[in-house]
């Protein structure tokens, strides 16, 4: 049966499904789940539908594993936000929480279970280099990456190299833009800022609603790495579920996607959400974003692609593996022009050895 | 093959003959379900389909279908199966609170033994379970965080470079595994856990002493109180999920410690650390009578 | 004359204590540690927990309970300590 292969996606979208599935049934499910980093939230959404008490026991010991540690990482990345916070404090230096972060402390349902490790925030270019000397100054550290890495970061990149604090073992990113400058695609980073507001009971900033769906569709169409593939389509389902309660949502994100030159990965985000999750998108979006579309061969490309690279691991084939690496490429080839894509995926695989 | 140890189900797919004969001999008393229908951990030890089959051969360990780690010679395939069980269990059941331990248990009582790699605590553990005393683990304290109980697994004990021979000795009727030669940790072999404690291993218990142990060549031997709130904070120490469980992991933590007693303990000669151990229980039948 | 300082517990947090014989464990619910506290440190976070948020008005609830004369020496000692407990993501000690 084509459900028993997907079952995750069957599970998220429709919770009650499970209580008629077999303990054979959740032994595929709980692996499925957890190798595509959904286990914390399949508890969630089960918990949330009331049917968490009917999983029968030894898989409900692996749901409850999952939620004792997003639980945790919640904590932490509050935590570490407020640690930020401090040590910028200093400086009065404005910044933005991006992904989960922002997802967190906005108290977004979505957020409940998911699986995070590091903190994303945006700030202004200029603001850079005072930033990442008051973070060194309150403990964080460099990551220790070769030469290349460091510079390829610094010029090439959108963010400084990843910075890491030893005491508490967490991980900060610092951007100055949601993609790389050197990209095909160049959203304006100073109309990022500009257009983020307050996190309501907060003393932090988040990106506007429209942005934030922009950024999770960039996230996962231009940034190309599909092995998170699902987790990432379920943050935007949870995002754009959650925020398209205000009735000028829609037409905003689509203002929004032309004015950001983001319109073909809302295009994506879009399609592949309605698709795979049942996203309530209302038709008009739906009819109005073909115009995003690319050529009718690539979108039948795409479609496949994606549709091979969401399968969860357990039932990956070579298909998938193979399509999973043609995203990759091709969101390095998005990200960088040729020249330096070549070089930097030289170097990348030299060091694999 | 399916493997039950306490309160998890594994299921083990592998082709190397030297890998099955090894289960066969030390874990044979475990008891086999029949119709399993759901593993906790699905467990893959293969060989590489290239040339390396046959030249100086490898085996690989596959968890869901991916190798988290690199291959280690096929003459090392049984500790690399217990080294991989025991990742799985720490990095999937995080529902118990879980600490680098060994934990083992008489007349109802259970010692949690916390000690680093290397300090003596699987041969000190090996000794006792051969002298009156139930394995419920020899590295991976499993404690419910519903009602405090420690949770059996009654493993395989892994033994090290000269403990071997100590134990080879100290219980003459013993059965010891396949010897895995150099390997990061030197010479890693394992003794097959008393028929007593597998019978018991869905039992648990409740912890009353929490110890510290030691072992230092030729030192006297001392078994000294340790106060609570820095027992507290060492064995939190050894604990590598109480982060993850935030408040209720300092609320177990605390009604463990309140309920135990806490010793650091130093010995040299395996035989008078059981004494101290047997000791213990005495005490604690003697208090019993006084209050 | 004295720089007050204001001093609230982090934002968020709640503090859970343990408490044997002399000593005080405090887990600290928002940045997920534990930490063990000496007598006067521990009495220090207590009353603050308690919402005691003026740096002076606490030296002098400190020191009645035990039994101490607030000199300009034990204030300075005091004072530190803040500056410790502040540091170990406990409280927020800032001037008013």
């Amino acid at each position: 049966m084509t459900e028993k292969v997907d079952m995750v996606r069957l599970g998220m979208t429709n919770p009650h499904v499970v209580s008629s599935l077999t303990l054979r049934d959740w032994d595929v499910l709980i692996r499925q789940a957890r190798s595509s980093a959904v286990l914390g939230r399949l508890h969630a959404v089960l918990e949330e539908a009331q049917i968490i008490d009917h999983v029968p026991m030894p898989p409900r010991n692996h749901l409850e594993a999952a939620r004792v540690v997003a639980g945790s990482q919640e904590r932490v990345i509050r935590w570490e936000v407020y640690c930020i916070r401090r040590a910028l404090a200093r400086v009065e230096t404005e910044f933005v929480l991006l992904k989960g972060a922002a997802y967190v402390l906005s108290g977004l349902p979505f957020a409940r279970g998911r699986i995070q490790s590091d903190v994303d925030i945006l700030a202004a270019k200029s603001k850079l280099r005072t930033i990442e000397a008051a973070l060194l100054e309150q403990g964080w550290i460099h990551m220790k990456l070769d030469k290349y890495d460091q510079r390829f970061y610094r010029e090439w990149s959108h963010e400084l190299p990843p910075l890491y604090h030893p005491h508490r073992g967490t991980v900060l990113d610092v951007h100055h833009n949601i993609l790389p400058s050197t990209g095909r695609v160049h959203p304006d980073p100073q109309k990022l800022l500009r257009a983020s507001e307050d996190i309501p009971g907060t003393p932090y900033k988040r990106l506007c609603p429209p942005d934030m769906v922009l950024h999770a569709c960039a996230h996962m169409f231009q940034d190309g790495d599909f092995e998170r593939g699902f987790r990432e389509l379920t943050d935007i389902d949870g995002l754009l579920r959650a925020l398209s309660g205000t009735a000028a949502f829609w037409d905003q994100l689509s203002q929004r996607a032309q004015e950001m030159q983001l319109y073909r990965p809302l295009f994506y985000g879009l399609r592949y959400a309605y698709e795979f999750l049942n996203t309530p998108i209302p038709q008009r979006i739906i009819s109005a974003s073909l115009e995003w579309a690319p050529s009718g061969p690539v979108l039948h490309a795409m479609d496949a692609l994606v549709r091979q690279a969401l399968v969860p691991r357990m039932a990956a084939t070579l298909n998938t593996r193979y399509a999973r690496w043609v995203l990759y490429m091709r969101s390095h080839w998005l990200r960088m022009p040729p020249l330096l894509l070549a070089r930097h995926l030289l170097h990348q695989s030299l060091r694999r050895r | 093959m399916w493997l039950r140890t306490g309160p998890f189900q594994t299921h083990l797919k592998s082709p190397i003959n030297s890998l099955g004969q090894a289960i066969h001999l030390l874990y044979g008393d475990f008891v086999v379900e029949e119709n399993p229908e759901f593993a906790d951990f699905h467990i893959q030890l293969r060989e590489p389909k290239n040339w390396r089959r046959f030249y100086r051969p490898q085996v690989y360990f596959y968890f869901d279908d991916q190798a988290p780690f690199k291959p280690m010679p096929r003459s090392h395939a049984f500790a690399m199966f217990e080294w991989c069980l025991n990742w799985c269990i720490e990095s999937q059941a995080n529902h118990y609170l879980m600490m680098h331990a060994a934990v083992i248990e008489r007349g109802g009582l259970a010692a949690i033994l916390a000690a680093p790699p290397g300090s003596g605590k699987s041969t000190l553990t090996a000794g006792l379970v051969n002298r009156g005393w139930r394995l419920l683990s020899d590295e991976l304290a499993l404690v419910d965080p519903g009602n405090g109980m420690a949770v059996p697994l009654a493993r395989p004990v892994s033994l090290k470079n000269q403990s071997i021979e100590v134990i080879r000795k100290f219980v003459p009727n013993g059965v010891i595994g396949p010897i895995a030669r150099d390997t990061i940790k030197g010479s890693v072999a394992h003794l097959k856990p008393p028929q007593d404690s597998v019978d018991r291993n869905r039992e648990g218990a409740l912890p009353r002493w929490v110890i510290f142990p030691r072992f230092e060549a030729g030192a006297q031997i001392s078994f000294t109180p340790y106060p609570k709130s820095t027992a507290l904070l060492r064995l939190a120490d050894h604990a590598f999920n109480y982060s993850q469980y935030g408040v209720k992991g300092f609320e177990i933590m605390a009604k463990l410690i309140d309920r135990c007693d806490a010793y650091e303990f130093i010995y040299s000669r395996l035989d008078d650390a059981i004494q101290v151990f047997d000791s213990l229980l005495i005490c604690d039948a003697r208090t019993m009578v006084s209050s | 004359m004295h720089s007050k300082q204001s001093c609230k517990i982090v934002p968020d947090a709640t503090l859970h204590w343990k408490i044997w014989d002399d000593q005080c464990l405090v887990f600290n619910s928002a940045s997920g540690q534990t930490h063990l506290l000496d007598p006067i440190p521990a009495l220090l976070v207590r009353q603050i927990d308690e919402g005691c948020g003026d740096s002076e008005e606490l030296f002098l609830r400190t020191v009645k309970l035990l039994d101490l004369d607030l000199t300009s020496h034990v204030r300075t000692t005091l004072q530190q300590i803040l500056q410790q407990l502040d540091a170990l993501g406990l409280i927020e000690a800032s001037r008013s």
